[in-house]
C-alpha cells in the first residue's frame, strides 16, 4: 500500500508539473500563430494542429488525478448521506468498476493506436505527422487514470492506511 | 438491448458512480450489442469528440478566470464597483452582482465568480448586517449569469454540436444575461431595502478615481474579449489564448500575480477541464448511439405528427430543461439533449438556433441552483462553512427570478437574436 | 451477426404441410455515413444510390446517416477501415491521408475529359494503385466513377478578381487540403469550419472564400461576398464510395456486382441531372438576385484564366505529386497529357 501510495504521489507531482508545462507551450504556440497571421500574414496549418495536439495531451494525460481525489462529475444525492453496509458495497462496487471500465479503456484505445499505426494515417498538414502518436494521448491517460483507480481499490482493503491523500 | 443500455447508463448513474463511468459502461453495450460496431469504436469516438479546434477554448477561458481570480485583480474590480455604488441602500447586493457579471465576461465557467467574487464581497457584506443565507443564495445565484455572458462554455459545447457560429452565440447570450443580471439587481434591491440590510457612507469622487485607475486593468479585459469578437479581429478560441495571456501580463505588471501563481492556476485548470472532458467524450457515445438508433428522427416524425403550437412546444421543451436541471449539469444539458432535440427544436419548429442555445444556457444557469444536484450550492456551501439548508433557503428567491427570466427568453425570441443580427 | 443454426435433422415422416417456409435470403444491412447535410450533391448521390440498391433487391437495407452525425468528417475514413460503419461516401481526397494517390482527386485542371481520365482509372498502375493503396489500409473503393465540369469561383467582398496579381494578400477561407490553392494565388488562406465561414465573412475575418458556386448560393454567402468571379471550366474526377474491405469481401459475388452497378448508376445520374440540374439553379439564383448588386460573373479574360488554372494545378502537384509512386506518375503524365 505504502509503495503505491508513493508511486501515486511521484505520479501526481509528474502529471501536475509535466501538463502544466505543456499547457503553456500549447499557449505559446497558439499565441505565436495569431500574431503571426495578424502581423505578418503567416497562417501555418501545422501550428494550429500542434496547438491541438499539446493542449489535449496536457488534459488527456491529467484526467486520471480526479480518481485520487474523487472529484469526478456524478450525481450522488441518493446515496451521499448513506452509511453502514449499504454504503460499504456501494464504495466497492464503485471502485471496482471504475478499475475495470478503465482497465477496458486502456485496451481499446491502444487497439486504436495500433489500428491507426496499421493503417499509416498522417495528418492533413504540411507537416504530416503520424496521427497514432496523437492518438497515444489516450491510452497514456488511461493508464494513470487505472493507476488511480487501483490506489483507491486498495484503499478498500487498508482502510486506515496512512498517508493518503485526504478527500476533497 | 437499447432499454438495456440505458437501464445501465441511469441505473449506475443514480448510484452515485462517476458519470463517465456509467457512460463508457453503458456506451459499450450499446455500441458492440445494439449498434454492432467493434468494441474500439468506443475509444474511437471519444478520441475524435475532442480533436476540434473549437473546443479549445473551453481550458483558456477557465484559466483566463482563473489567473483574474487568483490576482488580486478581482479584488480590484469589486472596490471599484463598490466605491461607486456601495452607498444606496442594498448597495452591496448589487455590487455583488456587477462584480460576478463583469467577472463573467472574463471567463467561460459560471462557477470561477463564486469563489473569485464571493470570498471578497461576502464578508464584506456580513460585516454590514446582511443576512448570511441572503448573501450565500445571491453568490449561488448570480455567479452562474456568467454562462450566458459571453465567454461561455455551454455556448461552446452547442456551437460545437450543432456547426453553429461560436461568436454569435456569445452575443446571443449577452442581452438575456445583463437583463437577468438587472432582474436579479432588482429583487436583491428590494429585499435589502425592506430589511434595512448594509448601509455605508458613500465614497469621494477621488477615492471612485482611485480605484477606478487599479481596477482599469481588470475593466479593459471584458472589452478586449467581447470587442475582439464582436468585430471578428479573432475567433473565439484565439480570444481565450489572447484573455489568457492578458490575465496573466496584467497579474504580473500590478504584481498581484506570481509566477508560481500562474502555474498553480495552469494546474487546476487542468485538473477542472480533465474532468470536463472525460465526460464530455464518454457522453459523446450516448449522443452517438442516439443517432445510430434514429432516435432525433423519431422525435422529428412525431413532433411533425403532432402538430402542436409553437407555444406550447417552448412551454414543453422549457419544462423538460428545467426537470433535467434539477438532477444534472452544463455537460448532461447539452451533450445529452442537444443532439436529440436540434432537429426537432430548430428544423421542425423553426426556433432560431440562437434562441434554443439560449434557453439551453438558462437552463444551465438555473440548474447551477436547484437541489438535489446544483454545482454552486455545494460550492458555496463548501467555501463559506455553511449548511447546505441555508444556502438552499437563500437561493429561493432567485432561484424565482432565474426562473422568471428563462420564461422571458424563451417567449421573446429578440433577445437572442437582435444582438447577433447586427453583427451582420 | 447470428449464428449460423446448425442444419436440422431431416424429417423423417414430416407431412408437408407443416413444412416450415423456405427461410429467406439473409438480408445484409449498410450503414452508409457522409458528411455533408441533406440536399447537398453528394447528399443526393448517397440518398439516390441508397433508392437504386433497395429498388433492386431486398435483400439489402441501407441506413443513410448524413451531416457527419456518427463521426466527425475528418474521423470518417478511420470509422470504415475499422468496420464501425459499412459504407462512406465522400470525394476521394477524404483519404489522402492513408492513400496518398487519392490526391490526384483535386488536381484542378489536371484532366480535360471522361476520355482522358477513364483508361487511368483502369490501368493498373493509375486507378489500380490508388485501388491498392486503399486496400492496404483496409477499404475498398466501389468503381463508379465519373469526371464532372463543375466550375470553382472566387467570392470576394470588396472587388471583382479577374487576375491572379488581384488575389494578393487577401485572407482566404480553405479547407486544409485546398490550401494549395490559396497559395498558388497568394492568398492567404485560413482554415476555418463551413460554420463559422459566414460570420468569418462578415466580420472581415477573411475576405472570401475558395469555393464552389452552389455553396456561396446554398450557405447565404452572397449576402456579404456579392462579388464572384468566375474560373473555368475545370474537371474533377471522383471516387464517391467506398466500403470496409473485410465487409466487402465478405459478401456474395452478386451483391458486389449490384451495388457496384449501383453506384455507377448513382454517380451517373448525379453528373447528368443533379450537379447539372444544381449549378444552373445556383447560377440563376446568383445572377437574378444580385443583378442590380455586384455579382459578376465570366468576367475573366480567357488568358488570364488559362494562367490561374496552370497557377492552380502547379501549387497542387508540387504539394502532392511528391508522394505518389513513380509508375503512378508516368501514367497520370501518359493519360493526361500533364508534365508532372
Ligand atoms: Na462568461
Ligand atoms: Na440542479
Amino acid at each position: 500500500m505504502r509503495i503505491i501510495t508513493k508511486l501515486g504521489n511521484f505520479g501526481e507531482k509528474f502529471l501536475d508539473n509535466f501538463c502544466t508545462i505543456l499547457l503553456f507551450i500549447a499557449l505559446l504556440l497558439g499565441l505565436e500563430q495569431i500574431f503571426s497571421r495578424y502581423f505578418f500574414g503567416i497562417t501555418q496549418n501545422w501550428a494550429e494542429e500542434l496547438f491541438i495536439y499539446i493542449t489535449l495531451y496536457a488534459i488527456y494525460l491529467i484526467m486520471g488525478l480526479a480518481t485520487r481525489y474523487n472529484e469526478h462529475i456524478k450525481i450522488d444525492f441518493l446515496v451521499r448521506n448513506r452509511s453502514g453496509s449499504f454504503k460499504k458495497i456501494l464504495d466497492w462496487f464503485t471502485e471496482w468498476l471504475g478499475l475495470a471500465a478503465s482497465i477496458f479503456l486502456v485496451i481499446i484505445s491502444i487497439k486504436v493506436v495500433l489500428f491507426s499505426y496499421g493503417m499509416g494515417e498522417v495528418s492533413y498538414s504540411d507537416l504530416p505527422y503520424p496521427i497514432w502518436v496523437v492518438k497515444l494521448s489516450f491510452p497514456i491517460g488511461f493508464v494513470f487514470l487505472s493507476f488511480y483507480y487501483l490506489e483507491r481499490v486498495c484503499r478498500l482493503f487498508f482502510p486506515k492506511s496512512e498517508e493518503m491523500p485526504e478527500e476533497k | 438491448m437499447l432499454v438495456l443500455g440505458l437501464v445501465i447508463i441511469f441505473g449506475l448513474l443514480f448510484l452515485g458512480v462517476p458519470l463517465f463511468v456509467c457512460f463508457v459502461t453503458g456506451g459499450s453495450v450499446l455500441n458492440t450489442l445494439y449498434a454492432g460496431a467493434p468494441l474500439a469504436n468506443v475509444a474511437h469516438m471519444m478520441f475524435s469528440a475532442l480533436d476540434s479546434y473549437v473546443l479549445m477554448a473551453v481550458p483558456f477561458f477557465i484559466l483566463a478566470g482563473m489567473l483574474m481570480g487568483k490576482g488580486g485583480l478581482s479584488r480590484s474590480l469589486v472596490d471599484f464597483i463598490d466605491s461607486l455604488i456601495g452607498h444606496v441602500p442594498g448597495g452591496l447586493g448589487i455590487v455583488l452582482i456587477v462584480s460576478t457579471m463583469l467577472f463573467g465576461a472574463m471567463t467561460g465557467s459560471g462557477t470561477a465568480a463564486v469563489a473569485a467574487i464571493g470570498i471578497i464581497i461576502v464578508p464584506r457584506m456580513l460585516e454590514l448586517g446582511y443576512d448570511k443565507k441572503f448573501c450565500l443564495g445571491l453568490i449561488a445565484a448570480s455567479a452562474q449569469l456568467g454562462v450566458l455572458i459571453p465567454p461561455s462554455i455551454p455556448m461552446i459545447l452547442f456551437g460545437s454540436l450543432t456547426e453553429t457560429p461560436i461568436a454569435d452565440l456569445f452575443m446571443a447570450g449577452l442581452i438575456p444575461g445583463i437583463m437577468i443580471g438587472v432582474m436579479l439587481m432588482i429583487a436583491s434591491g428590494i429585499i435589502c431595502w425592506r430589511n434595512k440590510w448594509g448601509i455605508h457612507p458613500s465614497a469621494s469622487w477621488g477615492e471612485r478615481g482611485r480605484s477606478f485607475v487599479k481596477a482599469l486593468p481588470i475593466l479593459f479585459m471584458p472589452v478586449l474579449i467581447l470587442g475582439g469578437i464582436y468585430t471578428g479581429t479573432f475567433t473565439p478560441t484565439e480570444a481565450s489564448l489572447i484573455a489568457t495571456l492578458y490575465a496573466a501580463v496584467a497579474g504580473l505588471a500590478t504584481r498581484t500575480l506570481s509566477p508560481k501563481a500562474i502555474m498553480e492556476g495552469g494546474k487546476d485548470t487542468l485538473r477542472t477541464t480533465g474532468m470536463i472532458f472525460l465526460l464530455v467524450c464518454s457522453v459523446i457515445i450516448f449522443g452517438r448511439i442516439m443517432s445510430y438508433a434514429r432516435i432525433p428522427h423519431m422525435l422529428t416524425s412525431l413532433v411533425v405528427g403532432l402538430d402542436v403550437s409553437l407555444p406550447i412546444f417552448l412551454l414543453v421543451i422549457m419544462v423538460f430543461y428545467i426537470l433535467i436541471g434539477f438532477f444534472a449539469e452544463v455537460i448532461i444539458i447539452t451533450y445529452v439533449t442537444v443532439p436529440i432535440l436540434f432537429g426537432v427544436v430548430c428544423t421542425v419548429m423553426g426556433v432560431h438556433p440562437y434562441q434554443y442555445a439560449v434557453i439551453m444556457t438558462t437552463a444551465v444557469v438555473l440548474a447551477a441552483t436547484t437541489p438535489p444536484v446544483g454545482v454552486n450550492l455545494y460550492l458555496t456551501s463548501g467555501l463559506f462553512k455553511a449548511p447546505l439548508e441555508d444556502v438552499i433557503k437563500g437561493v429561493i428567491p432567485f432561484m424565482i427570478v432565474l426562473l422568471i427570466g428563462m420564461i422571458i427568453c424563451t417567449y421573446v425570441p429578440a433577445l437572442s437574436t437582435w444582438l447577433p443580427s447586427l453583427m451582420r | 451477426k447470428e449464428p449460423v443454426a446448425p442444419p436440422e435433422k431431416p424429417p423423417v415422416e414430416k407431412p408437408p404441410a407443416e413444412k416450415p417456409p423456405e427461410k429467406p435470403a439473409e438480408v445484409y444491412k449498410i450503414k452508409l455515413i457522409y458528411s455533408y447535410h441533406p440536399g447537398d450533391v453528394r447528399a443526393n448521390l448517397a440518398e439516390k444510390f441508397k433508392e437504386l440498391v433497395e429498388k433492386k433487391t431486398d435483400q439489402i437495407k441501407i441506413d443513410t446517416y448524413p451531416s457527419s452525425q456518427l463521426y466527425p468528417q475528418k474521423e470518417e475514413p478511420h470509422a470504415v477501415a475499422s468496420g464501425a460503419v459499412e459504407m462512406h461516401s465522400f470525394a476521394s481526397y477524404a483519404y489522402m491521408g492513408v492513400a496518398p494517390a487519392c490526391s490526384i482527386g483535386i488536381i484542378f485542371g489536371m484532366w480535360k475529359s471522361m476520355d482522358q481520365w477513364l483508361p487511368f482509372w483502369n490501368d493498373p498502375n493509375g486507378g489500380g494503385i490508388i485501388k491498392k493503396q486503399l486496400n492496404e489500409a483496409g477499404i475498398h473503393a466501389l468503381d463508379a466513377t465519373c469526371s464532372s465540369q463543375i466550375y470553382i469561383a472566387d467570392t470576394n467582398a470588396r472587388r471583382p478578381l479577374p487576375t491572379i496579381p488581384s488575389h494578393d494578400g487577401l485572407k482566404f477561407r480553405c479547407p486544409p487540403a485546398l490550401e494549395p490553392w490559396g497559395r498558388a494565388l497568394h492568398t492567404d488562406p485560413v482554415s476555418i469550419s463551413i460554420a463559422e465561414a459566414f460570420t468569418a465573412m462578415q466580420t472581415g475575418m477573411v475576405d472570401g472564400t475558395h469555393t464552389g458556386n452552389i455553396a456561396i448560393y446554398s450557405q447565404n454567402w452572397w449576402q456579404v461576398c456579392p462579388y464572384t468571379t468566375r474560373y473555368g471550366p475545370l474537371w474533377v474526377w471522383s471516387v464517391d464510395l467506398f466500403a470496409n474491405l473485410k465487409w466487402w469481401d465478405s459478401l456474395p459475388d452478386d451483391m458486389r456486382n449490384l451495388l457496384e452497378e449501383c453506384a455507377q448508376e448513382a454517380r451517373e445520374w448525379s453528373d447528368r441531372e443533379d450537379l447539372a440540374n444544381m449549378d444552373a439553379e445556383a447560377t440563376e439564383f446568383l445572377q437574378e438576385k444580385l443583378a442590380e448588386n455586384y455579382l459578376l460573373l465570366d468576367v475573366v479574360d480567357p488568358k488570364e484564366n488559362q494562367l490561374w488554372m496552370d497557377a492552380v494545378a502547379e501549387e497542387f502537384l508540387k504539394t502532392y505529386s511528391p508522394k505518389w509512386p513513380a509508375e503512378f506518375k508516368a501514367a497520370a503524365e501518359k493519360y493526361s497529357g500533364f508534365k508532372i
